[in-house]
């Protein structure tokens, strides 16, 4: 295997890896806060949806992004309400936030755009690629390093541990668990809109059906495999990354022996679960999580 | 100065919807004392001690603190007025350092980072502990986790610090420190609340006592005018009944419960001492591996009700039916109006109340729920019966009535294992006991064989 | 003894559909008459019945796939897998076996069917009790395995040669049975087949082994309070592997239904998410298997009616149907606990 074709695994794999990245940083602090994660997937296609008809409405990428953030996070209040005014479990919130999401874009899509399917794309220039990538680098440094100071060195983030470890320590000391986790989940979504937007506006250049396949799902799966932790999660998601890429690659390269799409689709799903079942896997959820 | 009120607690009521909590309690906490409050469970201590730090408001009634009303609102404001809480459950969270919760106190407050390491500094040469800050709260001992409960309060120098049954979890030297260490807090001018009800500590370190039962005011005197019996008696409303004992009869087929040898007689009580977490759970383990293998009916009234007994979204039928399953099914159906009647008999005859077997198991009180358990698991006629805290949590009526149950067990031959971190309560009922130390069993010893002494220095490892 | 029925789901339901009314005038489209879609394209005619009666029977199914483990506290979102599996199988059976042995024949698809549908919902099991794996996460990475497996098969050996979509060639004339199903018959040759008499048995077996059974007791014991389960000798293992295992049982069900039913042949992407639309139907009915009967009706009705909605309307589309399950979710799950506190107070 050439250098070349090396570089371009690794850079693949960085590129393919972002979307999850975010939703993983997200579904950290939800998670973490004690409150269980399932509706990533809806708070990506949200923010892939915005960010693409945003941006093609308004011709600024940055305009895209800052929309797909609030408006995950507006979107996220129903959970927020659901599971703590009304105490309903946040899994069954979850599936049904995933369902909405996906039933509500293909009609709002339609009322903009009198198209179901994708919306226009966005400007595809030269010059506008190099913007993209450039905002996507920022942010992505940016995301990262909030994160990790938000988890490590902040007192929210503290905070945020106590919620989902020990919550009447919180109540002790005159801190609301329930506000520090209804901030989390907030923030998670916020984060994980950004993702969605990275998916539509840099990874594709417009919003497609369902263009998230899953993306949510293997983020929580990355959080929770990684037991909690923020960075150990951003280096499952990188693996994640480059399975993928080397599914594209495969699916590329003009092989002798053909690997029919199928298998090299499911490539990361099974290296998931293989590694499942080949790693010493004990997991320490936070103690409250519901 | 010192005979200045520093609180005043004036008519003080709470409801929980219908339920009396707190009933116009008035008295007055002087400056730099050792105030106790003692009463059973449900008397309202802990009410009153919520209402103090701004958890619960109160339904009625007003706070005077420093000769000012007080209302708090939020337990922030108790920190403010420099009243401290250390609870009876630590409030830590295991997979966390010392140091992270000790900088979630220290951020609420506007501690500075350098601040607090000096405070902490300061607060471990004067006590001379040395908690291992840097570790995980798993990683530390019963004593060390109540050091640093202590320690985050301590780090906000509070001037009236409140102890909630701080002695419960501590062996008998450890608890001769802890009282040593009050008095030494005493005398650097605090003020502390000593919530127990653990009589003997209370009579060696308390100025003033309160002695509350069902929500209401009994009395509050000095502690010089209380002998341990009338506190008992005003703390129970009653006088407390003699416990019969069966007479010892003929020795039976022992057991071998084969735990380092230990031989189980079919009459007899064997008593279990130790501090919580010297290897209690692991000595269950062992205990009911070895009743199943020598396939004893056993009557397994549980170490933790919520987490090993009862199913609380289940009416009382079906709690009783799953734990005797085997019984009430052939083929693999159940049949469960024999289960009605034979429900409906435990609850007459340990006056479970309300008297209802379609209840869910959730809505009976703490006491209720633990006879439907111990009627549940005698119910059977077990061989073996291991009771493991069976009165934790239950009012004194229901503790007598449990004691003189087990009593009645050893009388008609059956083989009972009383574990329980009361000592007390050991030493009452059981012929023979063992002491865990780090899970070690020592013993076992002759009832009466052993002084107060001895037994404390075996709970702290001392070989004899 | 019969308990006092809880309404709450039933209000929450229509709760639900008022808000839905709502967002649809949002659209700019008249809620009277998405609702009449809706409600009642099922009534159109004899075949619209049928295929609604169809619908009843796969979310019937799902609805106890789901309902089984959730009450032995797990969240079994793996049907989907688990269903799309088993019809690759029913199909693949159907194709390979010889006409010959007749009978014996369809009696091996089914037995085939069910094994691997019980099989695969183990597998989530196994990762549970012996990698201690959450059960969300494996279900979610299994149904994206399974998926591709079927597509594989079917596409790579069974492709049916006369058509250009996806899909298998039809099963053999002789295990087509349902051609000559009274029931199929009567509704115009529409999906519905026998199968909807044993959803009908199906959830009237569950609720007498939920009730009446030592197994179902246990599960249900465990799913509350899994240490105290565990204390009293009822072991995860075996509830894990029995819950799941039933789960699977039912979810083949659901592939059969497709197969052997209505198409006699395996479609890539037949389900409309089956698996997700079982956990509706199952908390809409609270978990009552008798309940399931009804709400699967009721989402079946729905769910029919939202595909005439491409064609009734300017701007809603058959998508409708998604944020219409999903806001009766929502006020279901709120009115349940309204319904808690109303009853503690």
């Amino acid at each position: 295997m050439s250098a070349e074709i090396l570089l371009g695994l690794i850079l693949a794999s960085i590129r393919m890896s972002l979307p999850i990245l975010f939703a993983a940083s997200g579904g950290y602090f939800s998670e973490k806060s004690g409150v269980a994660q399932i509706g990533l997937e809806a708070y990506l296609l949200i923010g892939a949806f915005t960010a693409a008809a945003v941006s093609f409405q308004t011709n600024s990428l940055v305009v895209g992004y800052v929309a797909a953030a609030l408006v995950a996070a507006a979107f996220a209040q129903i959970f927020n309400i659901l599971i703590f005014k009304f105490k309903a479990n946040s899994i069954v919130v979850g599936t049904g936030m995933n369902l909405l999401a996906m039933g509500l874009i293909p009609i709002v899509s339609k009322t903009l755009f009198e198209s179901t399917g994708s919306t226009p794309a966005i400007d595809t220039s030269e010059a506008a690629l190099n913007q993209s990538l450039i905002m996507v680098s920022v942010v992505t440094v940016l995301m990262l390093a909030l994160c990790y100071w938000i988890a490590e060195k902040s007192s929210f983030g503290l905070q945020i541990k106590f919620a989902g470890e020990k919550s009447e320590a919180l109540t002790s000391v005159g801190i609301s668990p329930i506000k520090r986790r209804w901030q989390a989940v907030t923030l998670g979504a916020l984060i994980t809109g950004i993702g969605g937007a990275i998916l539509s506006t840099y990874l594709a250049s417009s919003y497609s059906p369902l263009m998230s396949a899953g993306r949510g799902f293997i983020a929580l799966a990355a959080v929770i495999f990684a037991g909690w932790n923020l960075r150990k999660a951003w280096i499952v998601v990188l693996f994640f990354g480059f399975a993928e890429a080397i599914q594209i690659q495969l699916q590329n390269m003009n092989l002798n022996v053909k690997i029919p799409n199928e298998f090299i689709q499911m490539l990361p799903y099974l290296a998931t679960l293989v590694a499942l079942l080949l790693l010493k896997n004990k997991q320490q959820a936070p103690k409250e999580i519901s | 100065m010192s005979e200045l009120n520093l609180i005043e607690f004036n008519n003080i009521s709470k409801n929980y919807g219908s339920c009396v909590s707190l009933d116009q309690v008035y008295f007055s906490i002087l400056k730099n004392q050792i105030h106790a409050v003692i009463g059973e469970n449900g008397a309202g201590k802990s009410t009153l001690m919520k209402v103090l730090t701004g958890i619960v408001p109160p339904s009625s009634g007003a706070m005077v603190l420093r000769g000012k009303v007080y209302e708090p609102q939020s337990a922030q404001d108790s920190f403010r007025e420099k009243i401290g809480f250390v609870h009876q459950h630590f409030q830590l969270a295991d997979e966390l350092t010392g140091w992270d919760h000790l900088e979630l106190v220290a951020r609420t407050q506007n501690i500075e980072r350098k601040r607090l390491v000096d405070l902490v500094r300061e607060k471990q040469a004067k006590f001379k502990w040395s908690l291992p800050l840097d570790k995980k709260i798993k990683a530390y001992s019963i004593g060390e986790q109540q050091r640093l409960e202590i320690l985050r309060v301590l780090i906000l120098e509070p001037e009236i610090i409140i102890f909630d049954e701080p002695t419960a979890v501590l062996s008998p030297d450890e608890i001769e420190d802890f009282l040593d260490f009050m008095l030494d807090l005493k005398k650097q001018g605090h003020t502390l609340i000593l919530i127990s009800h653990k009589l003997n500590e209370i009579k060696k370190v308390a100025d003033h006592v309160t002695i509350l039962c069902r929500g209401q005011l009994i009395a509050s005197d000095s502690g010089a005018n209380f002998t341990i019996e009338q506190m008992a008696e005003k703390m129970i409303g009653r006088k407390q009944q003699a416990l019969v004992q069966a007479a010892s009869g003929a020795t039976g087929a022992s057991y071998d419960l084969n735990l380092i040898g230990l031989k189980l007689n079919n009459n007899e009580i064997l008593g279990v001492a130790g501090v919580d977490g010297n290897g209690q759970e692991d000595f269950v383990f062992k205990l009911r591996q070895n009743i199943g293998l020598l396939k004893l009916k056993f009557g397994d009234i549980s170490e933790d009700r919520y987490r090993y007994s009862i199913y609380p979204k289940q009416n009382l039928i079906e709690n009783f039916l799953i734990r005797h399953r085997e019984t009430f099914t052939r083929l693999g159906l159940v049949k469960k109006t024999l289960v009605r009647r034979e429900v409906e008999k435990i609850i007459s005859e340990w006056d479970v109340r309300p008297a209802e077997s379609d209840m869910i198991m959730g809505s009976f009180s703490g006491g209720n729920q633990q006879k439907f358990v111990i009627g549940r698991e005698l119910w059977h006629n077990p061989d073996v019966i291991l009771a493991a805290h069976p009165s934790r949590g239950v009012d004194i009526g229901a503790q007598e009535k449990i004691h003189q149950a087990l009593l009645d067990q050893k009388k008609n031959h059956r083989a009972v294992v009383l574990l329980s971190s009361d000592l007390d309560e050991v030493l009452k009922l059981s012929d023979r006991f063992v002491i865990l130390f780090k899970g070690a069993i020592k013993g076992p010893y002759l009832k009466g064989s052993l002084n107060s002494s001895q037994i404390s220095q075996i709970m702290n490892g001392v070989d004899l | 003894m019969m308990k006092r029925i809880d309404f709450s789901s039933l209000i929450g339901f229509f709760v639900g559909v008022a808000i839905s009314s709502i967002l649809v005038l949002l659209f700019k489209e008249n809620p009277g008459d998405v609702l009449k879609v809706l409600s009642g394209s099922f009534l159109q005619s004899k075949f619209d019945m049928g295929l609604t009666m169809f619908y009843t029977t796969c979310f019937a199914f799902a609805g106890l796939a789901f309902s089984i483990p959730f009450k032995a506290g797990l969240f079994h979102i793996g049907a989907e897998g688990q269903i799309v599996l088993s019809a690759m199988m029913a199909a693949v059976m159907g194709i390979i076996l010889p006409e010959s042995i007749g009978t014996f024949g369809i009696i091996l698809i089914f037995l085939a069917t069910m094994v691997l549908g019980v099989l695969s919902a183990q597998a989530i099991a196994f990762f549970k009790v012996y990698k201690q794996g959450h059960e969300v996460v494996v279900a979610i990475m299994l149904n994206f395995v399974f998926a591709a497996i079927a597509t594989y098969v079917v596409l790579q050996n069974y492709q049916n040669t006369e058509s250009q979509n996806p899909e298998s060639s039809l099963i053999k004339p002789a295990f087509q049975i349902a051609k000559s199903d009274s029931l199929k018959v009567f509704f115009e040759n529409s999906a519905v087949s026998s199968f909807l008499i044993v959803a009908v048995i199906s959830c009237l077996a569950v609720w007498f082994f939920e009730t009446k059974t030592k197994w179902g007791l246990e599960i249900k014991a465990f799913g509350e309070n899994p240490t105290a389960a565990e204390r009293m000798g009822i072991s995860a293992k075996k509830v894990n592997f029995l819950a799941l295992g039933i789960a699977g049982f039912f979810s083949s069900l659901v592939g059969l239904t497709e197969v052997l039913g209505s198409t006699f042949q395996y479609k890539v992407g037949f389900s409309p998410a089956y698996g997700f639309l079982g956990i509706v139907v199952a908390l809409l009915a609270q978990g009552h298997p008798i309940g399931i009967l009804f709400s699967s009706f009721i989402m079946a009705v729905l769910h029919k009616g939202a595909s005439d909605l491409d064609l009734e309307t300017q701007f809603l589309t058959r998508d409708f149907s998604k944020v219409l399950q999903a806001i009766i979710i929502f006020c279901v799950a709120g009115a349940v606990y309204l319904n808690h506190r109303r009853k503690k107070s």
